[in-house]
């Protein structure tokens, strides 16, 4: 058994990651109750409810801060807070507890989901106010709450099971926002099909996870499943990232001497003649052990588990134990049925940090990757190597196959291409909830998987292109379709698809720091724009008319004088969504980063330079979009009363205000360490590195001047939609037939009806379904029921027979039977003739009779 | 001459022939039960030969036998005299032939 060594995850223990969780779950709980008491005169004011949700909201920042600001204070290597609060199931070789982990992407992503969440919570609490009841106000501030606790459970699980429990938790949220107004039919459909192509992909999902955790453990030989790695454990050398370059991990092994076994320990006399050839050790070393929480260990033959440092049994997980210098040997007991698991000869000297790692199917994405990251004495990678040779399907590697199940489970939250529909369906829900779906909990879910599995998309050249080239075509299909919409909400729900596209772009380019970056930067902007749209639409007359009435750019203009802080605000946004040329802006870093390392991807068949060009082309659209929309909303003429359009107070202005400044704060993660002397990715990407370890491409060595290019390029596609959007659309240019003339513009028609997609679903896979279900009907009608109606026939056939023969057979017997009886009768009785003389002579015969016969046979 | 088993058989058949002779031939119901009688003491007498020649040291069984017979006659005589006063009641008349059809 090789011992091995390499660059795994140092786990570093927290006690106060679940307060995270609690603070939405509580306030979502305590606003359902509400909810629910509406009628019963004990339900709270509105008031209430938004203290309560707020709070929560800003005491769920406040803890998710910390726990940033406590990750940023470790050392990078140990950036990983995991926090064991209950075991979850444990059979077999699956173990999977509620272990909560937080590490520099599940950080950037808490702090994403609460820091917008808690403008838009406050946004909520003001504009909602007005409408429907009390209860509705509760119901609405339950169900936010819910979706951001379950995007944070989503974010904060440690294993696939736990992620899976946050993964539908937000399925559920979206279904519940989107089909807010449960009196109104369309919004309920919209709602269910939000919630449906929602499981399509959790279908996909739970596939590709079960995927994942049966490659890890074997392999489909010739259609049956062997398993090859079963569950154990072996002592690792915890090695710094970086230092396992192949020389060095050659030189380290020869030195390291440490050997673990599950089998049974050898003969005393091999290991007596071992020990002997083995170095001294001084000085203490470390121990480690992460899996299995829960689990004891009994070190050296002890009778008892080893004690920690405050006396206690340790239990599992527990880092960085420092262990007298020698040769131990451990046995974990797990417990739960599982035998205890034996390491023997595990080296501990000065210095070295031994981690007790378990190998084999697992879920928990760090054990995965540490796995995969794992080499044994020979520098042999062997978990890599074993499961980069899996094939099933002919000849596909299993690895690809489980992850393109997980990216199109991914996809469904992301909303890529085909299973997208759903986002620009959000615009049904009340504008917070739509931009809390949208920027920062269901959407950004899939991105994040599809990050947090960096390290095993890597294994899968082919998988990563697949994700680029459906992240390239979702941007480009999207970022037309929102160039004909006119329902302003619309508008910003395609150009989240699209920057969503965006992000999946980057990520499938191995650019995951890209992609998270592009994620946060879409979160600002688009936050601020669509909560500006909403204060707008709520500002106008014609929301009392109705939503869709209000929302129609065509009927907007000139509101910029009547709305200058919300104007102000909207043209902020725009800015930094737009990768504009000011710098300070957030969309500006991403999108450079995003182009970046879009044309240096290195993907199967594709070139670079043609998704790169995608990303410029898009960036170009977005840029004409989203300013077309400001100018029609904000500039030009006005049409129709604009009498008693105010600019809305309290609240609102100065959530904007909050708005634009995090888009302008959140551009200095885009600032590039260099300035910090450091070196010279941009901050952000720095403090994602341990997270993504394992998982980036190197960045292309394309140098200065490719850089410098994409970003003159990105400057001139994002000014030159501006200008464009700018000659169409403003007020003084806007011609009159603006309408006619984007009607005769290219790809309007497929444009404005986002592809088509809604028409494919609905004749090809609704139309599919209703004809199965026909079929089935008429299966039903003609087969099914036939089957019936000719058992029923025979059987009355066969209870005509039985009749038959019980009519005809047995009471004919019988009937014959006293027929003859009587007919018998009537004969003998004709010899009764009553005579008595007849009588004497018929007994004188008889004895003759008898006389003779006894005559005759004496 | 000394009288032998044989004669009385003889004797007993004679009586025999005549009560059946009597039983077939006559129409009167009291003429059939006088040939009966005869049938019978004529089987009486044959119990009595029997026992006198054949089985004297077996006991007196043919004699008992005799006494039962004439015992069964008398009882019988009793009951067929009393069907034929209900029969000359409801008939007028004792003639068997006019009885054939209480057998209908």
């Amino acid at each position: 058994m090789p011992d091995f060594h390499g660059p795994i995850q140092h786990v570093t223990l927290a006690g106060t990651l679940w307060l995270m969780l609690c603070c939405p779950l509580a306030a979502s709980l305590v606003c359902a109750r509400w909810a629910l008491a509406s009628g019963s005169g004990r339900a709270a004011t509105r008031e209430a409810i938004a203290i309560v949700s707020i709070g929560a909201m800003a005491l769920a920042l406040a803890v998710s801060a910390y726990h940033g600001w406590v990750l940023g204070s470790l050392p990078e290597s140990e950036r990983f807070l995991l926090q064991h609060v209950w075991r979850l199931v444990r059979f077999g070789q699956l173990d999977a507890s509620f272990d909560l982990a937080l590490d520099p992407l599940s950080s950037t992503m808490t702090l994403v989901a609460t820091g917008m969440g808690l403008p838009i919570f406050v946004f909520a609490a003001s504009t909602m106010k007005d409408r429907g009841s009390p209860a509705a106000y509760a119901r609405f501030f339950a169900w936010l709450n819910a979706l951001v606790f379950a995007t944070l459970l989503l974010v904060l699980a440690d294993n696939f099971l736990l992620l899976l429990f946050g993964w539908e938790g937000v399925g559920l949220c979206s279904w519940g926002l989107v089909a807010f107004a449960w009196t109104d039919g369309a919004s309920v459909s919209v709602g269910r099909r939000a919630f449906v192509v929602g499981r399509v992909s959790d279908a996909l999902l739970v596939l590709g996870i079960a995927l994942f955790y049966w490659v890890f453990g074997g392999g489909w030989a010739e259609g049956d499943y062997v398993p090859d790695l079963n569950a154990r454990f072996s002592s690792v050398e915890v090695q710094e990232p970086g230092a396992d370059s192949d020389d060095d991990a050659m030189a380290k092994a020869k030195d390291a001497t440490s050997r673990a076994a599950v089998a049974e320990p050898a003969d005393r006399d091999d290991e007596d003649a071992e020990s002997a050839r083995l170095p001294a050790l001084k000085g203490d070393g470390l121990l480690t052990l992460t899996s299995y929480p829960g689990a004891t260990v009994f070190m050296d033959d002890a009778r008892t588990p080893m004690k920690g440092p405050d006396g206690q049994w340790l239990r599992s997980p527990f880092a960085r134990l420092p262990v007298r210098a020698g040769y131990h040997s451990f046995r974990i007991h797990a417990g739960g049925g599982l035998d205890d698991f034996l390491v023997t000869h595990v080296a501990f000297g000065e210095g070295r940090e031994i981690a007790l790692s378990s190998f084999g199917p697992t879920v928990t994405f760090r054990e995965a990757r540490d796995q995969l990251a794992l080499r044994d004495a020979h520098g042999v990678a062997t978990a890599r190597d074993s499961l980069l040779a899996k094939r099933g399907f002919g000849s596909v590697g299993l690895v690809t196959v489980a992850s393109l199940l997980l990216f199109f489970g991914a996809a469904g939250k992301s909303a890529q291409i085909p299973l997208h529909v759903w986002l620009p369906d959000t615009t049904a829900a009340p504008a917070p909830a739509s931009a809390l779906l949208q920027t920062a909990t269901a959407a950004i879910a899939g991105v994040y998987l599809v990050a947090r599995l960096g390290f095993f998309f890597a294994l899968s050249p082919a998988a990563c292109t697949v994700v680029a080239l459906v992240g390239a075509a979702t941007a480009l299909s999207a970022a037309v379709a929102a160039l004909y919409q006119y329902d302003i909400m619309r508008i910003l729900a395609y150009s989240t698809v699209s920057q969503l596209g965006m992000a999946m772009l980057a990520v499938g380019a191995s650019g995951h720091a890209a992609g998270v970056f592009q994620l946060v930067a879409q979160a600002c902007c688009k936050t601020c724009l669509i909560l500006s749209a909403a204060a707008l639409v709520h500002a106008l007359p014609l929301a009392a008319q109705g939503e869709a009435l209000a929302r129609d750019v065509r009927r907007m203009g000139g509101l910029g004088r009547l709305l200058p802080g919300t104007a102000r605000a909207y043209a902020v946004g725009c800015l930094a969504m737009t990768a504009a040329p000011i710098p300070g802006l957030v969309g500006f870093w991403s999108t450079n980063a995003l182009l970046v390392r879009a044309f240096s991807a290195r993907t199967l068949f594709v070139p670079g330079a043609l998704l790169g060009g995608v990303a410029l082309v898009v960036t170009a659209l977005t840029s004409f979009y989203t300013w077309r929309t400001y100018y029609l909303a904000f500039d030009g003429e006005s049409r129709g009363t604009l009498d008693g359009v105010r600019e809305a107070e309290g609240a609102v202005p100065r959530v904007l205000a909050v708005l634009v400044g995090l888009c302008a704060l959140a551009g200095v993660l885009g600032v590039s360490s260099r300035l910090l002397g450091r070196g010279g990715d941009s901050l952000l990407e720095e403090w994602l590195a341990p997270s993504l370890r394992g998982s980036e491409s190197p960045s292309a060595a394309g140098g200065a001047l490719r850089e410098w290019g994409v970003v003159v390029a990105a400057y001139a596609c994002a000014v030159g939609g501006f200008l464009l959007a700018r000659a169409h659309y403003s007020g003084r240019q806007r011609e009159d037939q603006w309408e006619a003339r984007e009607r005769r513009a290219p790809l309007f028609a497929a444009g404005r009806h986002g592809f088509w997609a809604d028409a494919v679903y609905a004749n090809a896979l609704v139309a599919l379904f209703v004809r199965t279900r026909d079929f089935a009907a008429e299966f039903d009608r003609h087969v099914i029921d036939g089957i019936v109606h000719a058992t029923g026939i025979l059987t009355r056939a066969l209870a005509w027979l039985v009749g038959r023969v019980d009519d005809d057979v047995v009471d004919g017997a019988v009937r014959a039977l006293s027929h003859g009886t009587v007919r018998v009768g009537e004969r003998v009785r004709s010899a009764q003739t009553g005579r008595v003389q007849t009588y004497v002579y018929v007994i004188v015969l008889g004895i003759l009779a008898l006389a003779l016969l006894q005559y005759w046979l004496r | 001459m000394k009288v032998t088993l044989e004669h009385y058989l003889v004797v007993g058949a004679i009586l025999f022939s005549l009560g059946l002779y009597t039983a077939i031939t006559r129409r009167n119901a009291i003429g059939i039960l006088l040939g009966v009688e005869l049938v019978l003491n004529a089987a009486a007498l044959n119990f009595i030969a029997f026992d006198h020649y054949v089985a004297e040291s077996h006991g007196p069984a043919g004699q008992v036998f005799a006494l039962f017979i004439v015992a069964l006659a008398a009882s019988g005589a009793v009951v067929a005299l009393a069907i034929c006063l209900e029969v000359v009641r409801s008939h007028r008349g004792l003639a068997v032939d006019d009885l054939a059809r209480l057998s209908r």
